[in-house]
């Protein structure tokens, strides 16, 4: 067995004493050392040339304790502890970036449900700097497309509050951006869910609206409503009360002609009697049986015919009222075929207002819908305090104690305290700038809410927002936002046709202000939306309302309309508008829609009466026979009286010439009377004559 | 576990160790023990007893029968710790201590940390010397007679000092065996 190297069978006094006895602790090894070495005149220590197993062993031991007492510091440990650093340097610098890619690209994935991609990111630590050439976020709700895009960007991070485990971004600058863009693959992710769009369920669909008379079906208007018209039953009917009272009053009117006839017979016999030819007395006496005869004829027959005219007249007035209500009813059908179709210019009084809410609702929804967006990627940002242990709340023996507070800048988890885009130039004159800061993951924190900007400047045309979005706890309204929009065109095509036209354009300008509120959970607002340049064409020129619009529109040079909304839900769930020019079209609309109303009336009037065509035909063919029955019956009375006139006069006549006979014999008889009297005395009477 | 820690620390007590990395071992106990854990403060403290040269079974051995106790000094720990925090003169050092990276994670604004530390401290020196002599003393005097007694041959027939004292032969090998 060899000795080891230490135990040199020759060794200075200085060696020995110093590496060797001094490094050996036990008192009996030490005797042993001394034991086996002896100095010898040289001054120099000397061992035996050759040793036994046993103190070969021994010594092995004791050279082994040596070394392993040597130094204060386990080498074997700290190289590994050093292997391990490096081992961790060189991942860092291998991985470094790949694996802060993928923490970046799972954090956003987090806050924004969608999948996101950045490449080339290079994080330098000491410097606190991240580099990143590219960086999207799918758009949820539309996989498909980019939520944004960033290009070339540079972030600043706190180093310091890196190593608290503290996202802290100091700046944020990126020299390119973009929002809903294009993409290749879809940026769904498990679990994101694509956002189902309310609708908000009491948005009225605007009614349908048309002042072109040529627009307006009367025809299959009167076909669909024939069934509710009563003018068609009213025409039956009273075409049914004609065609009775014409049966029973012919045969009435015919008899009554008869009897007249017959009454006509008498009274001619009557009208024959030469009265100055009745000389005798029975001459006179045949012409009064006569006449008296014929009046009790006449007397007969003319009660006869009164009556029935009396009655004929009563159901021709019974006729003439039914005629008047049926012509009534036509007026009241056409007056509800009018209100089928509103021309009352009501729902015109604020057209302009509620063209324009309706291209607000849009627009002020799709606010409304990032300002929604914001608030859930912002809630998801900020973590709750469930389950979140504070360091007060740690346990072990530090709850004993107490931490004493020294001044210090505390940070959230995560804060941006400023990012900012800008991008103009590039050949284009489009100019975007944007600014965000103070966005946290603990608001209350920092006690500051996040606020931004954002400007986009292409030519003339200008778009900013501005706002702040509070998050912190005991606020009563989570955003306050502001927009801006200058030289923006609005061109509208569709939905127009109700309103008789075909395009309208304008530049606008638009503000408006709208506060979320927290309790609440909506948003109120009011803006002003200027149109100038405005450029509308109608449909048609038959198109009234089309016309109107496009005369009033092009008589003034600008258009503002007021604003008020409220959003709520899944969108805009009301607008109050008012334009500068409601009243003066509301004005010219009214007097134009009265004109149209009237020509549509008169063709709904047309319409319903070719309905009932026939009816009336022969309501006028039955009313001109039930005339002609009650011409007849006053035909016949008149024919009575002027029987009963000739009787009279024939009576007159007759009475005369009796009287006349009368007195001629009397005063002959008198004279011859007086004679004879004169004669007699009074001895014979004189015959009377009676009629 | 601990008997391999107390096989362990025989093993050092009469190996041909130096005696201060018995003693540095005690003293880094009793400095861990007071500390409280949970904090960067004494997990860095921790990982370098096992870089330096020091007995690590008797470390672990005294930590476990020191922090057993430590919570009876806890009050005292708190007063030392707060008269240290507060002292008017260190407020600037602390409060840039409490605003460097990483620093923080030492909870050294906590007064039992803080006291724990400083009595640590002041404790390490004199615990090293004490035990180290007391090692020496050891040594010098009792170990090779205690080796060759009738008491260690006979307390070396119960059990659990029998499976120590197999384990310090395996561990220690020659050293504990009387030449």
């Amino acid at each position: 067995m060899k000795v080891p190297k230490l135990f040199k069978a020759e060794l200075s006094e200085k060696r020995f004493r110093k590496k060797v006895i001094r490094r050996v602790y036990i008192e009996s090894e030490r005797n042993f050392l001394l034991g086996l070495y002896s100095k010898g005149a040289d001054g120099r220590f000397h061992r035996p040339e050759e040793l036994d197993t046993e103190d070969t062993k021994r010594l092995r031991q004791l050279a082994r304790s040596i070394k392993k007492n040597r130094g204060v510091l386990r080498t074997g440990k700290v190289s590994l502890l050093v292997i391990v650093v490096a081992v961790i340097l060189v991942f860092n610098f291998v991985f470094k970036n790949r694996l802060l890619e993928q923490a970046l690209e799972r954090g956003l994935e987090g806050v924004f449900s969608a999948r996101a991609e950045v490449d080339d990111l290079d994080f330098r630590i000491l410097s606190g700097r991240i580099f990143f050439a590219h960086l999207s976020v799918a758009d949820r709700e539309q996989p498909f497309r980019n939520l944004f895009e960033l290009g070339a960007t540079e972030v600043d991070l706190n180093t310091a509050e890196l190593l608290k485990a503290k996202v802290i971004v100091t700046n944020l600058e990126s020299l390119e951006i973009g929002w809903n863009t294009p993409r290749q693959t879809s940026g769904a992710v498990a679990g994101g869910g694509r956002g189902e769009k309310e609708v908000p369920a009491d948005r009225e669909q605007r009614r349908g609206l048309s002042l072109n008379l040529g627009n307006l079906d009367a025809e299959a208007l009167v076909d669909d409503q024939m069934e509710k018209l009563s003018s068609p039953a009213q025409i039956t009917a009273l075409n049914t009360r004609l065609r009775t009272l014409q049966q029973q009053w012919q045969i009435t009117v015919d008899k009554s002609r008869a009897d007249v006839a017959d009454l006509s017979g008498h009274i001619d016999s009557v009208r024959s009697i030469d009265v100055r030819s009745l000389d005798t007395v029975p001459e006179l006496q045949q012409a009064v049986a006569d006449i008296r005869e014929a009046a009790t004829a006449l007397d007969q027959v003319k009660n006869d015919v009164e009556a029935v005219n009396t009655q004929i007249n009563a159901d021709r007035e019974g006729i003439e009222a039914a005629r008047s209500a049926f012509e009534k009813a036509v007026d009241s059908d056409v007056a509800y075929l009018a209100s089928l179709t509103d021309l009352s210019s009501g729902e015109l009084r604020s057209l302009v207002s509620d063209l324009v809410a309706g291209y607000l609702e849009q627009t002020l929804g799709r606010y409304y819908g990032y300002a929604r967006r914001v608030k859930g990627y912002a809630d998801k940002l900020i973590p709750g305090t469930k389950g979140k242990r504070s360091d007060s709340q740690r346990g072990g023996r530090m709850e004993g104690g107490e931490n004493i507070p020294f001044a210090a800048v505390v940070y959230p988890r995560f804060m941006l305290e400023n990012a900012g885009v800008s991008v103009s130039g590039m050949g284009t004159s489009e100019a975007i700038e944007g600014s965000v800061q103070n966005v946290s993951s603990d608001p209350d924190l920092i006690g500051r809410p996040v606020t931004f900007a954002f400007s986009r400047t292409k030519g003339e045309r200008q778009l900013s927002v501005d706002g702040v979005f509070d998050r912190r706890s005991n606020r009563k309204n989570d955003l306050i936002l502001g927009v801006q929009v200058a030289n923006h065109s609005i061109e509208l095509s569709e939905s127009l046709e109700s309103l008789g036209l075909r395009s309208l354009s304008a530049l606008y300008r638009f503000h408006t202000d709208f506060t979320l509120s927290r309790q609440a959970a909506s948003a109120d607002g009011s803006g002003v939306l200027d149109l100038y340049d405005l450029s509308v064409q109608p449909t048609s020129e038959q198109d009234l309302l089309g016309r109107t619009l496009y005369e009033t529109l092009n008589s003034v040079a600008a258009v503002a309309v007021e604003f008020d909304y409220t959003l709520s839900g899944g969108g805009v769930s009301k607008v109050v508008a008012r334009s500068s020019i409601d009243e003066q079209l509301s004005r010219v609309l009214k007097d134009r829609v009265a004109g149209i109303a009237k020509q549509y009336e008169s063709r709904l009037r047309e319409e319903v009466s070719a309905r009932i065509e026939a009816q009336l035909e022969e309501n006028e063919t039955l009313y001109g026979v039930f005339s002609g029955l009650e011409q007849t019956s006053g035909g016949n009375l008149a024919d009575v009286n002027a029987c009963e006139a000739v009787l009279a006069q024939k009576r007159g006549e007759v009475e005369k010439r009796i009287s006349d006979s009368q007195k001629q014999a009397t005063d002959a008889v008198k004279s011859e009377l007086e004679k004879q009297l004169d004669q007699i005395k009074g001895k014979v009477p004189l015959p009377r004559l009676n009629f | 576990m601990f008997v391999k820690w107390i096989a362990a620390l025989i093993v050092a007590i009469n190996a041909n160790n130096r005696a201060g990395e018995v003693a540095a071992g005690i003293s880094f106990a009793l400095l861990l023990a007071l500390i409280p854990g949970g904090n960067l403060l004494w997990t860095v403290l921790f990982i370098i007893t096992f870089l330096l040269k020091i007995n690590l079974a008797g470390e672990l051995l005294f930590l476990a029968l020191f922090k057993l106790l430590a919570p009876l000094t806890d009050g005292l720990l708190h007063r030392l710790g707060a008269w240290m925090l507060n002292r008017p003169f260190l407020q600037d050092p602390f409060t840039t201590a409490y605003n460097l990276p990483l620093l923080p994670l030492s909870r050294f604004n906590n007064t039992i940390v803080m006291g724990g530390l400083i009595a640590g401290l002041l404790l390490w020196i004199p615990v090293f010397f004490l035990f180290r002599q007391l090692v020496i003393l050891y040594r010098r005097r009792l170990r090779d007679k205690i080796a060759g007694s009738k008491l260690v041959k006979a307390l070396g027939r119960v059990p659990l000092v029998a499976s120590i004292g197999n384990m310090v032969r395996k561990l220690g090998g020659p050293y504990l065996t009387v030449r």
